[in-house]
């Protein structure tokens, strides 16, 4: 980036950068961003092509073959180790377990995200009786505190049946659009009284059209921002309340399903059960934030910077 | 300020109305109901069933029910006659007013599934342990949290503030349960110095927050706190890692922010002395939005340490709300929710309200 300014590029001096290249580029010019993208990268690496390498297939129950009842460590057969009373491969779990876990979390976060933003558009623009009656909705799903309410859901859904993952994934999306909506709708506010809008406005252009193609375009910046938080809350989201057994049931194992029970066996000495499943949360969860401040950073320069 | 002040009351009130609605819906949409035990009796007639239902008022419709449930209404008269009291005044007032004392608005929160006591009971029991240990974390962290911050932002751009940044960015991005996790594994069982979890020695207290407990803590109170603290070690730790990053680096930046503005400047081009320049020009501007921040803190206080208390047994309110979860403890469940968002309601008009205090721009 210093590089750059101090040389400044001919052809820019005649062809304005468009934001989005521009934000790219400083994107790219940070630390934090290209290195939470490759942190991100290599896990997502490792749940494709891990499966490939692994011995095990994550349904077969083993027989304990002897009289162990606590797990094994690390082993060349079993490279993370074997949960205790299973004796499963921890290996196979965290492999087949990431890919659940990044699941629910982009499309909790899409959904969320896509739900907020439609109703942060629609009240922002439509305003009036709508708007009040869509913020004051807000207001009342953000006054019951989210983790409450989310283990409750959870637990509710998963009581009447349901402990797949799109259990888990609704749960998340119903009790998560609050943030997004509110977010989009300050933009859209601001938005509505710029000349670009009103000149559109004058030409006659359909409200749908203005709000779909003219605001919603330069609205989108703290929504792009919010998208990794969004996917990071709903990974960690679900591995404490898998751990806790309200939400993705054993049979398809996420990385918080698979630490049910793992607790007890800590204290004997059982440290891989818990190592290998929470060094991929952590990373994950460590990524998507320096993805997003990055983001942050490069999107909304003027903004306060940490 | 009072028409602002009120008009945010107002605005709280009908917040936590719809919240009510919405948990009350939560609930209704929930398998099971008070019919469920009889459910597999095959002497259990269907005349009998509808004779209980209407026992328990659950004949009506649901929005009677819930009004019922509420204290907005009578729970022996029908129709529009059901919200007048027998004082001749609306039944949603205080008890001494309205002469109704049933609903959650005059305070009857009902029985706990699970055993039969009263919710408000356990409630209150559950919430002192969660208040001992969310205050101290709260304390500590906004504590640490301005000192590092302050720190960090004089110093910024140095060594010391590249390590505290990256230290508090990293442990903040853990997830609770895990850095929970960790602490236990590394301090309790590896090196043996802190309890793993619970809030008293088994060994040598009853549990805490019963009468024999009281008892053994006033034979030796420097024991009982002892323990008490050796236990609060590591959920404390818990909560202020994950917590502080974020409020220090709020802190730190302001601090940037005020360190160049006008007045600071001002201050030290008359030459008064650096300490002083800081203490009384830089940190009074820097620290007025952290302030109006500490009214989001008193959710914290009730709520505020699910995880944490979960991971450390620790037998507070977030273990409470586990239990009833896990017990369908629907009557529990409800107060603990309602309980959860007053608290929200009530924190956010703090902060608005100190907000409209400190800034008088936001009354317009």
């Amino acid at each position: 980036m210093k590089k750059r300014a101090a040389q400044p590029d001919a052809r820019a001096v005649h062809r304005a950068e468009s934001p989005w290249r521009q934000a790219r580029r400083r994107f790219f010019a940070g630390r934090q961003g290209p290195l939470g993208l490759a942190i991100i990268g290599v896990i997502f690496a490792f749940i494709l092509i891990g499966p490939i390498f692994a011995p095990f297939n994550y349904s077969d129950i083993p027989n304990p073959s002897e009289d162990v009842f606590l797990g094994r460590g690390p082993s060349f057969e079993h490279i993370f180790g074997e949960t205790a009373q299973l004796q499963l491969d921890v290996y196979t779990l965290v492999v087949n377990g990431g890919r659940s876990s990044l699941l629910i979390g982009f499309v909790s976060a899409i959904g969320s995200i896509a739900i907020g933003t439609l109703i942060g558009i629609v009240a922002g623009y439509f305003g009036g009786r709508l708007d009040s009656f869509l913020m004051r909705l807000t207001d009342v799903f953000l006054a019951i505190p989210s983790l409450f309410v989310i283990i409750v859901g959870a637990r509710i859904l998963s009581a009447l049946g349901g402990t797949g993952l799109q259990t888990i994934v609704i749960v998340f999306v119903v009790f998560g659009w609050m943030g997004i909506a509110r977010l989009v709708r300050g933009q859209v506010l601001a938005l509505r009284e710029m000349e670009f809008i009103e000149a559109a406005r004058a030409l006659g252009v359909r409200p749908i059209r203005i709000a779909l193609r003219h605001v919603l375009p330069n609205a989108i910046g703290p929504v792009v921002v919010s998208f990794p938080f969004a996917v990071g809350g709903a990974i960690i989201g679900e591995a404490f309340i898998s751990y806790l057994g309200f939400g993705v049931s054993a049979l398809t194992p996420t990385w918080g399903n698979m630490l049910t029970n793992a607790e007890d066996f800590l204290l004997q000495g059982n440290w891989w059960w818990l190592f290998f499943p929470g060094l991929f949360i952590v990373m994950t969860s460590l990524s998507v934030n320096m993805i997003g401040d990055a983001l942050r950073d490069s999107l909304e320069p003027e903004g306060r910077r940490s | 300020m009072i028409k602002f002040a009120l008009r945010r009351i107002a605005l709280g009130i009908m917040i936590m109305v719809g919240s009510s609605v919405l948990i009350y819906a939560l609930i209704l949409a929930a398998p099971g109901g008070p019919e469920q035990k009889f459910a597999e009796n095959p002497k259990y007639t269907a005349e009998q069933k509808a004779g209980y239902l209407k026992s328990l008022g659950l004949d009506k419709p649901v929005p009677v029910q819930y009004c019922r449930w509420l204290g907005a209404c009578r729970r022996d008269k029908d129709g529009l006659d059901a919200l007048i009291g027998p004082t001749g005044l609306p039944v949603f007032l205080p008890t001494p007013l309205s002469g109704i004392n049933t609903g959650i608005l005059h305070g009857e929160l009902g029985y706990s599934y699970a055993n039969g006591e009263g919710v408000g009971d356990s409630i209150a029991q559950a919430a002192l342990p969660t208040l001992i240990l969310a205050g101290l974390s709260i304390v500590i962290w906004l504590t640490l949290a301005v000192i590092l911050g302050v720190w960090t932002g004089l110093k910024s751009g140095s060594k010391f503030d590249n390590t505290v940044t990256t230290f508090t960015y990293v442990t903040s991005t853990f997830p609770t349960f895990i850095l929970g996790f960790m602490l236990i594994w590394i301090f309790a069982v590896t090196l043996g110095w802190t309890p793993v979890s619970g809030m008293t020695d088994a060994r040598q207290f009853p549990a805490f927050g019963s009468e024999l407990y009281w008892q053994y803590f006033g034979l030796d109170p420097a024991a009982a706190l002892i323990d008490l603290a050796r236990h609060l070690i590591l959920p404390v730790s818990t909560l202020v890692l994950i917590s502080v990053a974020g409020d220090s680096r709020y802190v730190r930046a302001s601090v940037i922010d005020s360190m160049s503005m006008e007045h600071v400047r001002t201050a030290r081009a008359k030459g008064l002395p650096y300490r002083r320049v800081i203490i009384r020009h830089a940190l009074r501007t820097a620290l007025v939005p952290f302030a109006t921040n500490l009214g989001l803190a008193f959710p914290f206080l009730f709520g505020g340490a699910l995880i944490t208390e979960t991971i450390f047994s620790w037998p507070g309110v977030g273990r409470l709300t586990l239990l009833a979860t896990n017990g369908l403890d629907y009557p529990m469940l409800m107060a603990i929710l309602l309980i959860a968002s007053l608290m929200v309601v009530i924190g956010n008009l703090i902060s608005d309200l100190l907000y409209a205090i400190l800034d008088p721009r936001v009354r317009l």
